[in-house]
């Protein structure tokens, strides 16, 4: 856990992150329920401001053992997305789960707003 | 198989008006509420799944609707692409009829048809709103008929939420882009009957058990 990001600790989202050289590795677990988008955008605020003061070159979101995002949260992440593209320092890359069809149609719509920074596994 | 969570005291016919061609057109004449004769008709039609489901307004309870649809679907439909697309469609809506819900309870119906080789979808909600929300809906309805490109629509849609602007119907916009259901809106005096429906192709298996 870091020690600079608050965790998200919610019944719907628990966020698990890691902060390593270079890297930031965060688990979403879950439902990204709109009643969580607060909480997200919070979040996704620390998380920049970590990858910048630590120049990291990627955050990467394992959305695996995430169930759901709802278009709230999806916008939190959007605007999060937007912010980055004005002064691109770090790539932003999601690890789907195949079998859930949402995470592919909602994982491209990002990586229309978010382009060259986005990267989906 | 109709399943029936709650009955509510509205008229069932009002979920019901346009087709999405004669053959589910003929199926939805015969989706009324149990315990109406058009409703037994249905019942006895084991191609299609229907329940309808009365809500106040808490938000906490979409996920727990999301998740029975889940349920449902792996049930009776054979394919993860149309169930996620019901689910994500089930959610935005329900999701919207709750939170602008000025009084009483939102209520959702969500139909499954065979139809010879597809899958007819139909998820409605009806809900009371105010003046504004009403407004606002009309124009984002009116903006997604007048779209020509779901992908550009949706695309714009994207870049209006990432900038913040407040109301931009990215929910809708979703049921639309991501879910690939065709969007109507009734508006009546102070209540909005909100429609989504398609068709798909099964990617694999029966399209209902």
């Amino acid at each position: 856990m870091s020690r600079e990001v608050r965790e998200i600790a919610t019944p719907e989202l628990v966020t698990e992150t890691e902060v390593r050289s270079g890297r930031i590795g965060v688990r979403l677990v879950g439902s990204a329920e709109s009643v969580t988008r607060e909480d997200l955008a919070a979040y996704l605020k620390a998380i920049d401001g970590v990858a910048v003061e630590t120049e990291a070159a990627e955050v990467v979101f394992d959305l695996r053992a995430l169930e759901f995002m709802s278009a709230a949260c999806l916008r939190a992440v959007l605007a999060w997305l937007l912010e980055g593209e004005r002064s691109p320092r770090y790539v932003a890359r999601f690890v789907s789960d195949a079998k859930n069809h949402w995470q592919r149609r909602s994982l491209a719509s990002l990586a229309s707003i978010g382009g060259e920074r986005v990267r989906i596994d | 198989m109709v399943y029936v969570m709650y009955l509510g005291d509205t008229s069932p016919s009002s979920f019901v008006r346009r087709g999405l061609g004669s053959e589910l057109g003929a199926r939805r004449a015969a989706s009324h509420l149990f315990p109406t004769r058009a409703a037994r008709r249905m019942n006895a039609d084991k191609s299609s799944t229907a329940f309808e489901l009365s809500v106040w307004p808490d938000p906490t309870i979409i996920a727990s609707v999301r998740r029975f649809v889940a349920e449902l679907c792996g049930r009776v439909l054979a394919d993860g692409d149309i169930t996620a697309r019901v689910v994500v469609a089930t959610h935005e809506l329900l999701d919207n009829a709750v939170r602008y819900a000025t009084r009483d309870a939102s209520r959702i119906r969500v139909e499954l048809h065979h139809l010879d080789r597809d899958v007819g979808v139909v998820i409605a909600t009806k809900n009371r709103i105010d003046e504004d929300r009403g407004r606002e809906l009309r124009r984002r309805l009116d903006e997604m008929r007048a779209s020509s490109d779901r992908g550009a629509y949706y695309r714009a849609l994207l870049r209006r939420a990432a900038e913040g602007v407040e109301g931009a119907g990215l929910g809708l916009g979703r049921v639309h882009a991501e879910a690939g259901l065709d969007v109507s809106g009734r508006f009546d005096d102070d209540s909005v009957l909100i429609r989504a429906e398609g068709r798909f192709v099964p990617t694999r298996g029966p399209a209902l058990r």
